[in-house]
Parts: C-alpha cells; structure tokens; sequence
C-alpha cells in the first residue's frame, strides 16, 4: 500500500547544516544578471540532461550555488528563484517523462514539485543539496501518479459498450437484466395461457420460447406455408396485444 | 494550470514553476506528508468511486488522514482529522492561490470536499483561535 515508498518529508535535506556562505549577491531583481537563469548546475551528477547553458555570466563574475540562490530565494528574491528553476526544470522534466506519465499529469506532477519546493525552500537545511532533493522529490510523486493511474483508467463509455462485440463475445447479463427478461417472459406466458385459439396459443408459445428460451425449451422450426405462418404471428401479435393492455 | 506547448521540451512547466514562488506563506504551520500510501490493495464494492490513493499528514499533535477518490474526471477527498479543536474549516488551495471548495470538519473529525478538478491541491485547515495549518501540495 505504498508503506514502503520513501518519507516525502524529505528530512535527509533538513538534517544538515547550512554550509557558509560563498558567494555574496547583493543585487536586486532587476540587477540580476539574465545569464544566470540558465548557467551551469550544481555539479550534484544526476547523468541528466542539464539546461542549455547562455552566454555564461561576465568574466569575473561567480557563479552562485544553490545555497546562495535557495538563500536569495528565501528573502523573496524572485530572480533566484528563476534562476533555481532554470537550472533545474530540464532535470525535474528528464525524471518525470522517465516515469511514462500521460503529459497532463506529468505537467501536474511538475507543477506540483515546484509548488512543493516553494513550500520547502524556508526549511532546507541543506540547500547546496538542492538538486537531489528536486529528484527524491520528483521521482516519489511519479510514483504516487502512476499507482494512482494504474488503478484508475478513464475509458470511453462508447468504446466499453463496443468492447465484447469487438472480442466476439457476448457480454454478460447483469443481474438486473435477468430479472426484467423473467418479469417480460411470466407476464406473456400469462397473456398466452388467456388465448382461446388453439392454434394461435401454440404460435404465441413458440414465439415466447424462441425470443424467451429457458432451460430445456427446444424451439421446433416454424414449417408449413411461411404465408400462412405470417398470417398467424400477426394473429397472435393482435391478441397478445389486446390482452396485455386489457390486464393493464 | 497546464500551460500550452510551445516550448522545448526541457523548458516545460516553465510557467507555472515560476508562478510557484510565493513567500507569503513561508510562516505557516506544514503539516509534512507522513505516509504517502497508495491505491489500496483491496478493490471498493463501487467500481465508479475509485480510491485512488491515501495519504498521511501530521504537523504536532494534528493528523490529517486524506483519501483520495476518483469519479469520472473530478475527484473527491475524504478524510479524518484528529486534534485537539472544537470546530475547524478544511479548504482547499490551488497554485493560483485560489479556493474551490470548503468543508467543515466534524464532531468526530470527519470531512468530505467533493467534485474537485485535477491538479495540484494543498489544503488548509483553519481552526477557531489558530493559525492556518497547510498541508504539503500533491496531485489529485
């Protein structure tokens, strides 16, 4: 039941110290420099594709980390967080198309992992860890959707009803099926024992018993003039007619 | 909620990665996802009320048992709230930070928010005298 898929509380991020800082970044947003949003990662190895790196920032201008983005991020600096999901969207993408996810869920499940980070990024205790925590992250909610998708498939209600003709097999009868063919059956066993006519009662029955068979009934084959026989099951139709609605 | 593709494929979900940034909530009580449990192993007797996953939220003595149903295309969630409280509100919330439905918990910690869409969902529970208590976001 899932007991064993891993803590999403993600307290292996929390357990460490913040490490100092490396590199200062004072800038606010709209100083931020464009470049940054789709540098280099962290370096944490995930053997992912990474983001397609710009022109890479000015000579002499560090790279900030993580730490140092997740920090800025923190004070409300939105152009941090830009640049954390610029640099890691490409990553949070690769592990969740892995996972064969029909795209609006997947495009859920990475909005939601966004949503989880922002959620999160006050309480990481180590964000210089950040990338794998993004993919712990990713990859336990790929997890939790493709369970939930494997126990729910949407089907087209059309496609369902086609679905045993298609097989070739005929569909069972539910039981509400059942009953309502033994109400249709008793009632017009009823109207035939009220016909007087010898001849069109035995019509009347096979009719009941080759549109109603049960167990055991065999259906002799009409013979004699089919003209005649016509003639006869019109009869018989009349009368069955007039007495179902007469003992309405 | 899902945006339009018109970009590479590395670059998807752009959009609303960037609209996830909101520090206004960075105060708030997180009730932390205990146990993401998935679809239950025995089947339902109603094939068209699916449960399709539980999950566990626990933030001090507040446990939030949340059941996840699927119907058609919406989705329904039910659940229990253990605490000590006498009356609280559970609403949901969305990336947009809007809210598509409110319960109220009852006497014996019972909730049901019902004909939800798909998507990211968070809920908050709002109790007399106390701060909002959220929970972690996941997928419905």
């Amino acid at each position: 039941m899932g007991a064993g898929l891993p803590n999403q509380s993600h307290k292996g991020v929390h357990d460490t110290q913040v490490p100092p800082e490396t590199v200062r970044f004072a800038r606010q947003r709209d100083e931020f420099p464009r470049s940054l949003s789709v540098t280099a990662t962290s370096g944490h190895g995930s053997g992912l594709p990474e983001a397609p790196k710009a022109a890479g920032p000015e000579p002499g201008t560090a790279v900030p980390g993580d730490a140092e983005l997740v920090r800025r991020a923190r004070r409300g600096e939105y152009p941090a967080w830009e640049a954390i999901v610029d640099r890691h969207l490409p990553m949070v993408n690769a592990v969740a198309r892995s996972y064969g996810l029909a795209a609006p869920d997947r495009e859920d499940v990475v909005q939601t992992v966004w949503l989880t980070l922002n959620q999160h990024l006050a309480r990481l205790r180590s964000p210089e860890r950040l990338r794998g925590w993004l993919r712990r992250v990713t990859r336990d909610m790929c997890r939790r959707q493709r369970e939930r998708d494997a126990r729910h498939h949407p089907v087209d209600p059309g496609a369902l009803a086609a679905l045993p003709r298609v097989l070739g097999q005929p569909s069972p009868p539910s039981p509400e099926d059942e009953y309502l063919r033994k109400e249709v059956r008793d009632e017009l066993h009823r109207a035939i024992r009220r016909i007087a006519d010898p001849g069109e009662r035995r019509a009347a029955l096979h009719y009941l018993r080759s549109r109603y068979p049960r167990g055991g009934d065999s259906v002799p084959g009409p013979g004699g003039d089919p003209g005649a026989a016509a003639n006869q099951r019109r009869r018989m139709f009349r009368t069955l007619r007039r007495i179902l609605e007469e003992s309405r | 909620m899902r945006e339009k593709k018109s970009t590479a494929p590395a670059q998807e979900g752009r959009a609303a990665a960037l609209a996830a940034f909101d520090r206004s909530e960075d105060a708030a009580e997180l009730a932390e996802l205990a146990f993401p449990g998935g679809p239950p192993r025995e089947p339902t007797r109603a094939d068209d009320d699916t449960v399709l996953g539980e999950m566990r939220f626990v933030r001090g003595d507040v446990v939030l048992e949340v059941w996840l149903h699927g119907r058609g295309r919406l989705r329904s969630v039910t659940g229990l709230v253990q605490g000590d409280f006498d009356h609280a509100l559970l609403e949901t919330r969305r990336p947009d930070r809007s809210c598509d439905a409110v319960a109220s918990v009852g006497e014996d910690g019972r909730f049901a928010l019902r004909d939800l869409a798909r998507g990211p969902l968070s809920l908050a529970l709002r109790r007399s005298g106390r701060a909002p208590l959220v929970t972690e976001w996941f997928t419905l």
